[in-house]
């Protein structure tokens, strides 16, 4: 049995842009449904987050957030919406208060959640609460796995949960997050599998940025442990050596502190290129932290989690493995400060829309992000679909293609396969050999993968899902071979430098040849 | 209108594989057209060959053929293969004569043709009289552009005929690939320009696999004057003369080069050390000097037999008075379709033979083995095709081929652009800079994407019937056989016969394996295996 849904709105995604975009519609009137491919807020890059908001407060003025945001972004940021972003980010940020999210303001950031260590979940449980005492509908374990489009226009989208599910909606939102859990070094939920560019990009929308991907760059790497990011003194004042003893961060010339928050891009690159010139060990590496230990003591170490791992990696007796974890996607749909798309009836608004952080974001813009550009893509969604009728899209050939996923066939890894490529291949250090090489085990997996079949629903899913992982990882690889130069996060080996000649967007469409990518 | 034709065996391609197997066919009765995409027996490898067989006859042992052929061939070659080649070389050579060739045996092989005869065409003129005389069909001016499969099956093929200006369609119960390399593929070269790897591009898309696609020989030794053809240098001038760069030090004594003589036995690592001086900006105008003025001076002209007379060289060259240029230029194909020694791929119904098929020369082909690999393989490949046609039936083929006879008729519709011609050299040019004797990551990159381009332009060809369609439909298959070079080359990060990387010069021996490529869907698939088990 086929379900079917009839909407105003659809928000796809129940990250923070989604729910911010389905408050607005919900409160401009508009019928709305929230479909998410997890529980409805769960499994996002919003619960995850330690919670905070870059903001023009605390003492920091609007000019100099925007500045602040260009410079991360290498000036690649569209500069329209970072200003609707810096003018609106106060007012949106306090106004969550209204949902019920617990607020503390700083020196330019504001910080969410009254527990510490939930913070994400402080800032996503109120919304979801908020909304399910409105008349709003959650469609929940529903992978979406194609927009409708009659005449151009996109018309609702078909998705799966046990079964196939239809919805007709006059307009629909995207909110349904990156791409970060593509690699096997993350420290995003790894269902962040970039579901979002590839619906969107299969619509016909244009894609912005999509080589650019945001790497922490010290992440644990130790085997059998979690891939924990290692912040404050053990980096600051702890000596980072490659397996020759050498220290990375002078070496590098690496001198913009804190190494944190400050040197992300110049950090992550270092210990990659370390890597790719055998000088690293099993992939990684090493802070030496015995000397900041033995001066502060295990107690730097506040979450009682994380000091765990440390004592069981022996932090204070050797040097430990480290490695940069993917964090961040600066890619996405291209859209209007409204979030409108080149496609009729497509609103965008969170990671999945590109053009705000530019080459690099900056710490704290990405939550600001998702709620100043959610809450507009929800009123103008709302907008539009007061004007638009409601149209009977055909959905025969999508569940067909569905339906027909289901069969008997072994159960390849393809996730697995796929975040392996994606970090040896697409990761920090890039290299016109290996994006090459990249796209041509892309086109394989792909083809395996068109051509797989899944003995149950769960394995069904994971096909569908990793159909559009390889759809978006493509875009990703394809847009980094196109720019020969490096910029912000985006670092080829064999185009060390930046150029201006590069300094703008590069953007990807669909055509019948495949991805045609223009600047 | 669409030509039909209908046969038993089809063998594509009249060099020296295709000849040898349809003598093979004819023999025992079996009927056997061979199609070919000029003239038969012309437009080929062999008929440019030096005309030398290496093969254990003339008091060389079969032992000795063996280790010639793996050390040339850096131990990658498949055994099996040589062996086949090694026990069954002799006794194929020497049978040449009973189909027309005059054969001189001589220590380690034999040379083909009467005196006075040019290069190859010995070999394979006299072969498609004989097959002539027994009535056996050749179609001639025909590319053949695509197998159609019933269920795994090859059952026929499309293809264009030049001359007729229309689609032909053959019915056949099996095909013997024999249609060559791929040695045209880059700028300088001596074989024939049709050798443009349709084969490769062929067996690949019906299923079949491809191997050892990065090793591409490259012939050290050949004239770089400017309005003078790149023909091959050997014989005096090469054994007495002097290989220099334009600091006048002799290349092969400074790269170490001694294995000799070099034309058989050091065709990899004397190509690269002359690429490597002029690399490092020490030849003269992408060539280095060979300086055999004594030689010259005081020669015979009986010596100069073959190549150039002594008269050439000293009016033309002025070799007598001055150290002329010289370059390498492409010369072989090492890679090719994974198959056994009964030329059998794994597709069922396709069966390959010579240069198409790969394995036999690793790395790197010793001098002579070629024209032995086609007589021996090509007979083995005929031999085991014929068993599997006994119980097959010709299939109807018209409703499969739709497609294919739709897309060729579409490629002639437009009327603007450029010609296959100009996209083809530059698609030369760029296998010929990138993708050659030396290569790196950044070389292959470049070469890559250069290639992407010329498929977007390939796609708006000025294609009008007749030869300049024909050499469309070729062009997109010298497009993919260079991509399987590319790909393969991009692979292999180390250095090992044929195959040089600038960015990993080692040998190593983690990469003592064979690379194969395979289709998957529209990807090409790169995988590895053992020495010995690509089949």
């Amino acid at each position: 049995m086929v379900k079917e849904y009839t909407t105003d709105v659809l928000v796809i995604g129940s990250g923070g842009a989604g729910l911010r975009a389905a408050i607005e519609a919900e409160a401009l009137g508009a019928d709305v449904i929230i479909v998410s491919k997890s529980p409805t807020g769960m499994k996002t890059a919003s619960v995850v987050t330690n919670g905070w908001f870059r903001a023009a407060v605390g003492g920091v003025t609007e000019e100099e957030h925007y500045k602040a945001t260009m410079a991360g972004g290498k000036d690649i940021n569209d500069a329209a919406l970072v200003k609707v972003m810096v003018e609106e980010g106060v007012d949106r940020i306090m106004e969550l208060k209204k949902y019920g999210i617990a607020l503390q303001t700083h020196n330019g950031m504001v910080s969410c959640g009254d527990n510490p260590k939930a913070r994400g979940l402080g800032f996503i449980m109120p919304m979801v609460n908020y909304l399910k005492g409105k008349d709003v509908k959650l469609v929940e374990n529903c992978l979406i796995t194609k927009l409708l489009k009659v005449d151009g226009k996109v018309v609702g989208a078909v998705g799966l949960q046990e079964e196939p599910v239809v919805f007709k909606a006059k307009a629909v939102v995207l909110a349904a997050g990156g791409s970060g859990g593509l690699y096997t070094r993350t420290d995003v939920p790894i269902s962040m599998t970039g579901d979002g560019y590839a619906l969107a990009y299969e619509a016909g929308a244009v894609l912005r940025d999509m080589e650019f991907v945001q790497f922490l760059p010290v992440g644990l790497a130790e085997p059998g442990q979690p891939l924990i990011p290692v912040y404050g003194p053990v980096i600051e004042e702890g000596r980072i050596i490659n397996a020759d003893g050498e220290d990375l961060v002078e070496k590098h010339n690496i001198t913009a502190r804190p190494l944190a928050t400050m040197s992300r891009d110049l950090l992550s690159r270092a210990l990659m290129r370390e890597v790719a010139e055998g000088k690293g060990v099993d992939g990684a590496a090493l802070i030496d932290a015995t000397r900041v230990i033995k001066e502060h003591g295990m107690d730097l170490f506040r979450n009682q989690g994380h000091r765990n791992v440390m004592e069981a990696v022996k932090v204070a007796e050797r040097p430990i493995k480290v490695a940069p974890l993917c964090h961040f996607v600066m890619a996405g749909v291209r859209m209007t400060p409204d979030g409108e798309t080149n496609v009729p009836g497509l609103y965008v608004a969170g990671e999945v829309a590109g053009g705000v952080h530019g080459a690099n974001r900056i710490g704290g813009n990405a939550m600001t992000d998702i709620i100043v550009f959610g809450a507009r893509a929800g009123a103008a969604a709302t907008t539009y679909a007061e004007e638009a009728s409601m149209v009977d899209a055909s959905a025969d050939h999508e569940i067909k293609r569905i339906q027909a996923k289901a069969g008997e066939g072994e159960s390849e890894d393809y996730h697995g396969k796929l975040r392996e490529l994606m970090w040896t291949h697409v990761g920090v250090v890039r290299s016109g050999e290996k994006l090459i090489e990249a796209l041509n085990m892309l086109a394989v997996l792909g083809e395996e993968a068109d051509a797989a079949k899944g003995a149950d629903n769960a394995a069904v899913k994971r096909l569908l899902e990793a159909e559009m992982a390889i759809m978006a990882s493509v875009l990703t690889a394809k847009a980094a071979l196109a720019r020969e130069e490096s910029r912000g996060t985006h670092f080829r080996l064999d185009y060390p430098e930046s150029s201006d000649e590069w300094l703008r967007p590069l953007l990807v469409k669909k055509t019948e040849d495949g991805p045609e990518i223009s600047l | 209108m669409v030509i039909h034709v209908q046969t038993d065996l089809l063998i594509i391609g009249t060099g020296g594989a295709g000849l040898r197997a349809a003598i093979e066919a004819e023999a025992a009765g079996t009927k056997v057209i061979l199609v070919s995409k000029a003239p038969a027996g012309y437009n080929n490898t062999t008929i440019v060959a030096g005309s030398g067989y290496l093969a254990a006859v003339g008091g060389m042992t079969v032992n000795e053929h063996r280790e010639r052929t793996f050390t040339a061939g850096k131990m990658v070659n498949d055994p099996g293969l040589v062996e086949t080649l090694v026990q069954e070389g002799g006794e194929r050579v020497l049978e040449l004569s009973k189909y027309g060739c005059v054969v001189n045996e001589r220590f380690g092989g034999i040379n083909v043709g009467a005196p006075g005869t040019v290069l190859g065409q010995g070999i394979t003129l006299p072969q498609v009289k004989y097959l002539r005389d027994k009535g056996v069909e050749f179609v001639e001016n025909v590319i053949v552009t695509k197998f159609i499969k019933d269920s795994d099956r090859v059952v026929g093929a499309v293809g264009y005929s030049s001359k007729d200006m229309d689609v032909v369609l053959f019915q056949f119960k099996a095909v013997l690939l024999a249609s060559g390399g791929a040695g045209a593929l880059f700028k300088r070269t001596d074989c024939p320009l049709k050798t443009t790897g349709d084969g490769y591009s062929l067996a690949f898309h019906a299923g079949a696999r491809l191997r050892d696609m990065e090793y591409c020989q490259f012939f050290p030794l050949a004239l770089a004057e400017p309005d003078a053809p790149a023909l091959l240098v050997d014989g005096p001038v090469v054994w007495e003369g002097k290989i220099l760069n334009v600091l006048g030090e002799d290349i092969p004594a400074k790269h170490n080069v001694t294995a000799r003589p070099y034309i058989a036995k050091s065709r990899d690592t004397l190509s690269r050390a002359m690429m490597m001086e002029i690399h490092e900006g020490s030849g003269v105008e992408g060539a280095v000097l060979l300086d055999a003025r004594e030689v010259v001076q005081n020669a015979d002209p009986d010596q100069f037999h073959g190549m150039a007379s002594l008269d050439y060289y000293k009016e033309k060259l002025r070799a007598h008075e001055r150290p002329f240029r010289i370059a390498p230029i492409s010369h072989f194909t090492m890679g090719g379709v994974v198959a056994n020694s009964d030329g059998e791929t794994g597709v069922e119904g396709l069966f390959v033979a010579g240069e198409v098929m790969g394995g036999i020369h690793g790395a790197n082909r010793h001098g002579g083995n070629a024209l032995t690999d086609v007589t021996v393989f090509g007979r083995r490949a005929a031999l085991k095709a014929m068993e599997y046609c006994a119980d097959k039936e010709l299939v109807d083929i018209e409703e499969m081929a739709a497609d294919e006879v739709e897309r060729i008729e579409k490629r002639s519709k437009r009327e603007t652009g450029f010609t296959p011609a100009v996209v083809m050299e530059r698609l030369r040019e760029n296998m010929w800079e990138s993708a050659g004797i030396l290569r790196d990551a950044d070389m292959l990159v470049a070469a890559y994407e250069k290639l992407s381009e010329l498929r977007d332009s390939s796609r708006l060809l000025l294609a009008l019937h007749g030869k300049q369609l024909l050499a469309a439909l070729e062009l997109e298959m010298a497009l993919d056989a260079s991509e399987f070079i590319i790909r393969a080359a991009m692979e292999r990060k180390e250095s090992r016969g044929a195959h040089y990387r600038l960015d990993y010069p080692e040998e190593r021996e983690e990469w003592k394996k064979t690379i194969i490529l395979s289709k998957q869907g529209k990807a090409i698939k790169v995988t590895h295996a053992k020495i010995g088990e690509a089949y």
